[in-house]
């Protein structure tokens, strides 16, 4: 390279940098190559942390990390002590990729696998979207292998890339962008990853953005604009590592300066954080994506329903116009389960559809408008405080595909504007790109005292006093009349026609359990003394159903994924014991189902009274306030809602109040309840942060693990300089007492020039090596003469005398470093 | 350093962003790291500097003109663990023609030893002082920097010789065998009879006078005794470094070639020139060839090119009486009144003026010529170079 001075005179340089050269001193690749091991180790593993730990993936780790230790070793070798690194870079991705073609069956299986261990926990986490993975049915065995194979062979790669980029690139910044797929994975969805691969990745990069002069992309001298720099390779020693535990105490002291304990978020991150999801939800392409990722409309998986955590972000606006409607809570219907699986709720099967379509294809209604039917045909049934009301619901954050109804749905299938019956029971979108994200619904609600009345008794009280002799005893089993139909009009009577034939399309489809499980449910109710035929009505049955699951099963958000073959309900009723509101529903909705209740499994939204602000009628629902519940049918009025999960769960450890009051389990929709809503109101309780599936818990602790790995490390570094100053040290003395004497004085002069050099430096002095050590030492050199004991002694006498002035006149800290980074004394 | 606070502070907005998107405690973790990492990284290089030192050699102390010069410039770093950026600011200058190359290395030192080497090729001759004019060391984040004290050579120097050229300089016939003077010319005899030259045998044609009895008949053959030959000093040599740095550099490769020639024919001279050391005018005595040497290495550190002609304005000021029979002026600027002033001092004068253009030249001036077609010479720079590469070529 040229570097022209600034004065020129003519055409012609007078001082030409004709060349820069960097000499570096005794390089060892032994020295490069565990520097460059260690870094790539620590950014391959944290990220297999990332992946690996966090998500709950089944497979060997033991073997997949000896395989990943001993893949990253060999790489790091080639690329440190071999030459042409571009053709070793290709030919091992070739080698990698070929490995893969070859076990492709267990290669597509593991990638499968770890996709639906990783997407099914994106969902338990709250994610908007579900994706179903078509993974194949095999052992859990062979799981396992494929998932470690790919385990294994992902980190085969990345080691590759980061050897490749790191050593023979110097490519900082792309070496650690190849950590982000792997970082992204838990943290898109606010999964605070493994503690331990945070730590790993955090030592990665902090030590990789220090050494970043030292190993970036110049390896020759560069010309830039403010002169010519370079990167030298003489950092690549392990001695750099020594850096590591001052990363590690500056962790400890913050985590213990700030812990995890005492952080509050803070409100101004919720607010923009809110701000930026609102402007963003707002746009066309974001409903788009919203739509697109939704999954299935027409199912619940419940397999992959495990661990969840809430962001509590609104997700829709409700607005209401008669507030003194709004009780304690309404429930906000978006699915409606009517098949059970075993491991998901779906739609009816196509017949049943095809049946129950025909059944209301002539008429304007829909069984959700039952309610309505019989309040418009029966107003005299009604007490004062049953009404009609709007709700206006606005869309943020939800699905937007999904439609969510109030109970009471009284807006007719031709009034319904850009929405449809997805079956006989729940609203979906007319648009299925965008959905529809403002609507509004009108619907009534029903006083606690009309509400449970059967069709009988708001017959009865539609018809008047004058019709009480009516006889009770010819009604059936619900205590439904039979012949009532020479006391109603045409109108009343055909509403009745229309509710005493659905009753028979309701026993026969929702009364459906899986067979191999259905005996297990009814064992269950036996074994509980539960029988239908014992009460006086459904819902008494049903109350007692919901208390005895209550009985015995305890509310957690974490109740962990229910083995794959299981039944869902029949795991959580038998063996796991917790679950939120999806297993108290669905326990409770088969048991029903198996006492002969027609019941179904229902996913929507709460709206409690605390989700208003105050003198406001709009209520923001959050996306705490998800839940799933049972409906039953009871004649006369339709489906009813009746909450499953227990409210203890709600007083303990729930975010936010999607979850019943502290009322015994009841059925509670949009009621005219006189009863004042502050009564029930579960204030308390929603102002509890929620709880996090891994991490925010963890730092109310005193936060042990990382003071545990930091000594660990601290231990393990000291470890590290003591064996090093002993094997060097041994080396040393084995050196000197080597049997060819002239070996061991050149071996002692070496040793005494050392001292001398250490000691000039540190004490500030200038002395000169010994005449007559210089003098032997040059016999031992270049005579053929053999060294003699006592000029041997003289040495060693010479080098001990340097070794008392260095600890005599050095303070101890500065021996420390003579003795374990200088290796003398 | 600007940029890299930038660069900090956008990776602060990022993670800030983080804590906004990421609502855990993790998040919060991070930002606190990276807000704490330039504290770390303070601390660290603010320790690690006082085991940094920085030295610059020069392996050779004279060169020629086109001949790389090697510049080692030496680190060590005592701590061994690696650094952030360390800046050194190296500067070659040409003390005489004041021209000069100042490079910025910038590097990061590790647990090995390293040095730099720098090579330079330099076309001007002089005295260059090579110097570590600024050294510091940055932070692992380059956001501060810390200047590095322990220089222990900060500067070292090296002479670019002219190229001397085999020339022959017309030596004025008046220079030899003047009897007054005390010096005799050890290649030739004379008729100096204080002075015996050399002892030889008798030759024909030489005089009887001659003959040493005593000797002649100890060695028992005719011997004769060859008398010293006087040679006088009265020259003169006056040298203007002025106008521009090629004409001037030039000039002192004519210079040292001319002198070269008269100390080859045995003629001493004393050699006048400005000092910008002292800022006076020096004039040295070249007796012999160990002179030329010291005369060169003065005349390289202390000469520098000037703006006029003092030395020829000086010496027609103060030395006007003095009578030399033959004076030498060297210069890159010539007047006819400059001419006409020397003249004065001397019938015997030669003037070398050099010139990058031959248009420039007096030497072909009407005027000129009446008086004397070889006062003055002009040479170009095409014939130095020929000289150069023939090395032979008369003046």
């Amino acid at each position: 390279m040229k570097h022209k001075d600034k004065r020129k005179i003519g055409n012609e340089p007078s001082i030409v940098l004709d060349e820069l050269r960097l000499n570096v001193a005794k390089l060892k690749t032994s020295n490069i190559f565990i520097f460059y091991y260690c870094i790539i180790l620590l950014g391959v593993l944290g990220s297999f942390g990332f992946i690996y730990i966090t998500f709950p993936i089944d497979f060997f780790p033991i073997v997949s990390i000896l395989f990943t230790l001993i893949i990253c070793a060999v790489f790091t070798y080639l690329f440190t002590a071999k030459e042409h690194h571009n053709i070793t870079f290709i030919v091992s991705l070739f080698l990698l990729f070929l490995i893969a073609g070859i076990f492709k069956r267990s290669f597509t299986n593991g990638i499968l696998h770890t996709m639906k261990c990783v997407l099914g926990t994106y969902y338990q986490n709250g994610a908007s979207f579900r994706i179903l993975v078509p993974a194949p049915v095999i052992s859990d065995q062979e799981i396992m292998a494929s998932c470690t194979f790919v385990a294994i062979w992902l980190m085969a790669v990345l080691s590759l890339l980061m050897s490749w980029l790191l050593i023979s690139r110097r490519s900082i910044a792309i070496a650690s962008f190849t950590t982000a797929p792997f970082l992204f994975a838990p943290l898109i969805f606010t999964i605070t990853p493994n503690v331990i691969s945070v730590g790993m990745i955090l030592l990665f990069f902090i030590f990789l953005l220090f050494a970043s002069p030292s190993i970036s992309v110049y390896k020759k001298f560069t010309k830039n604009r403010k002169g010519f720099a370079i990167s030298s390779v003489a950092s690549a020693h392990p001695i750099s590592f020594t850096i590591m535990p001052i990363f590690l105490v500056m962790c400890l002291l913050l985590s213990v300066i700030f812990p995890a304990g005492a952080y509050n978020r803070p409100q101004i991150f919720s607010d923009i954080r809110q701000l930026i999801d609102r402007g963003v939800n707002s746009t066309n392409i974001s409903s788009m994506l919203r739509a697109a990722t939704g999954g299935d409309l027409d199912t619940s998986d419940l397999s992959s329903s495990g661990n969840i955590s809430f962001k509590n972000e609104p997700v829709l606006s409700v607005t209401y116009s008669n507030m003194g409607l709004v009780g304690s809570r309404s429930y906000l219907y978006g699915f409606i389960g009517s098949t059970y699986t075993g491991s998901s709720w779906d739609e009816l099967e196509p017949e049943a559809k095809k049946r129950i379509k025909k059944f209301f294809n002539s008429v304007d209604y829909n069984a959700q408008h039952f309610k309505n039917l019989v309040y418009y045909n029966f107003e005299k049934a009604w007490t004062e405080e049953s009404k009609y009301y709007t709700i206006t619901v606005s869309n943020n954050g939800a699905d937007p595909r999904r439609i969510y109804a109030p109970y009471g749905l009284s807006t007719d299938k031709p009034h319904l504007q850009e929405m449809e019956f997805a079956d006989e029971s729940y609203l979906v979108s007319t648009n299925e790109t965008f959905g529809t994200s403002n609507y509004s619904l009108r619907a009534v609600a029903l006083s606690n005292e009309d509400r449970y009345l059967s069709l009988y008794d708001k017959v009865v009280k539609s018809l008047g006093e004058e019709y009480t002799f009516f006889d009770p005893t010819t009604a059936n089993s619900n205590g439904d009349p039979l012949d009532y139909q020479n006391f109603l009009n045409s109108s009343q009577l055909a509403t009745v026609h229309t509710l005493d034939r659905y009753s028979n399309i309701v026993d026969t489809y929702y009364l459906q359990l899986p067979e191999d499980t259905e005996d297990v449910f009814k064992k269950y109710l036996k074994d509980k003394n539960l029988s239908l035929s014992d009460y006086d009505n459904r819902y008494s049955f049903a109350l007692d159903v919901v208390k005895a699951v209550h009985e015995e099963n305890e509310y957690t958000l974490s109740p962990g994924a229910t083995p794959e073959g299981e039944d869902f309900a029949a795991y959580f009723l038998l063996k796991n014991h917790k679950g939120y509101c999806k297993h108290f529903a669905t326990a409770t909705a088969a048991l029903l189902r198996a006492g002969g209740v027609p019941t179904r499994y229902v996913e929507g939204f709460t709206v409690s009274a605390d989700d208003f602000a105050e003198h406001s009628s709009t209520a923001e629902v959050l996306d705490s306030a998800a839940h799933a519940w049972v409906e039953i049918y009871i004649d006369g009025t339709g489906w009813v809602p009746l909450e499953a999960t227990p409210a203890a769960a709600f007083y303990t450890n729930t975010p936010q109040s999607h979850e019943p009051s502290r009322s015994e389990p009841s059925s509670q929709e949009p009621s005219s309840s006189k009863e004042p809503s502050s009564s029930s109101k579960p204030a308390e309780s929603s102002s509890a942060k929620p709880s996090n599936k891994n991490g925010n818990a963890q730092g109310e602790n005193f936060p042990v693990l990382p003071i545990a790995i930091t000594v660990g490390v601290l231990l393990l570094t000291a470890a590290a300089f003591a064996v090093n100053r002993a094997v060097r040290v041994s080396i040393r003395k084995k050196r000197c007492n080597d049997s060819d004497k002239n070996k061991a004085a050149i071996e002692l002069y070496l040793y005494a020039a050392r001292l001398l050099e250490f000691m000039n430096s540190q004490l500030k002095t200038d002395e000169k090596i010994d005449d007559e050590l210089l003098s032997i030492a040059q016999k031992a050199k270049f005579s053929s003469h053999t060294i003699t004991d006592k000029e041997l002694k003289i040495m060693l006498d010479g080098v001990q005398q340097y070794e008392r002035k260095i600890k005599t006149g050095l303070p101890f800290i500065k021996i420390l470093k003579c003795k374990y980074i200088d290796i003398l004394l | 350093m600007v940029k890299n606070w930038v660069a900090y502070i956008i990776v602060l907005l990022l993670t800030l962003s983080f804590n906004i998107f990421f609502e855990g405690y993790l998040s919060f973790f991070v930002l606190l790291i990276f807000l704490f990492l330039p504290v770390i990284s303070f601390i660290l290089t603010l320790i690690q500097k006082r085991y940094i030192s920085v030295a610059v050699y020069s392996q050779d102390k004279t060169y020629h003109k086109g001949q790389a010069v090697q510049i080692k410039i030496s680190t060590s770093n005592r701590l061994k663990i690696f650094t952030g950026k360390v800046k050194i600011c190296v500067s070659v200058k040409n003390n005489m023609f004041g021209t000069f190359s100042k490079n910025t290395l910038t590097m990061a030192l590790g647990a090995y030893e390293q040095s730099v080497i720098l090579k330079y090729i330099c076309n001007h001759c002089g005295r260059h002082l090579c110097s570590i004019e600024k050294a510091k060391i940055y932070d692992f984040l380059s956001l501060f920097s810390f200047r590095i004290k322990d220089i222990k050579n900060s500067e070292c120097d090296f002479y670019i010789i002219p190229q001397i050229s085999e020339i022959t300089v017309n030596a004025p016939s008046a220079l030899i065998d003047e009897s007054d003077s005390n010096e005799y010319s050890k290649t030739k005899s004379g008729d100096d009879p204080s002075e015996i030259f050399d002892l030889r045998e008798y030759k024909e044609g030489d005089r009887i006078s001659r003959i040493n009895y005593r000797l002649s008949d100890k060695l028992d053959t005719l011997i004769i005794k060859d008398f010293g030959l006087p040679i006088a000093q009265s020259v003169l040599i006056m040298v203007d470094l002025c106008k521009n740095i090629k004409e001037a550099d030039c000039l002192v490769s004519e210079l040292g070639s001319a002198i070269n020639s008269l100390l080859n024919q045995e003629i001493r001279c004393k050699v006048r020139w400005y000092n910008s050391e002292t800022a006076q005018i020096a004039v040295t005595e070249l007796n012999s060839k160990n002179d030329f040497q010291i005369f060169l290495n003065q005349f390289l550190s202390c000469a520098k090119i000037q703006d006029a002609s003092f030395v020829l304005a000086d010496f027609s000021v103060q030395q006007r009486s003095a009578n030399y029979t033959k004076i030498f002026y060297f210069c890159t600027a010539l007047t006819l009144k400059n001419v006409f002033s020397l003249l004065e001092s001397s019938r015997d004068i030669s003037v070398y003026h050099v010139v990058d253009d031959p248009e420039k030249s007096l030497g072909g001036s009407d005027i000129l010529q009446s008086i004397d077609y070889n006062t003055v010479c002009t040479v170009t720079f095409e014939q130095t170079k020929n000289r150069t590469e023939n090395n032979n070529i008369k003046i």
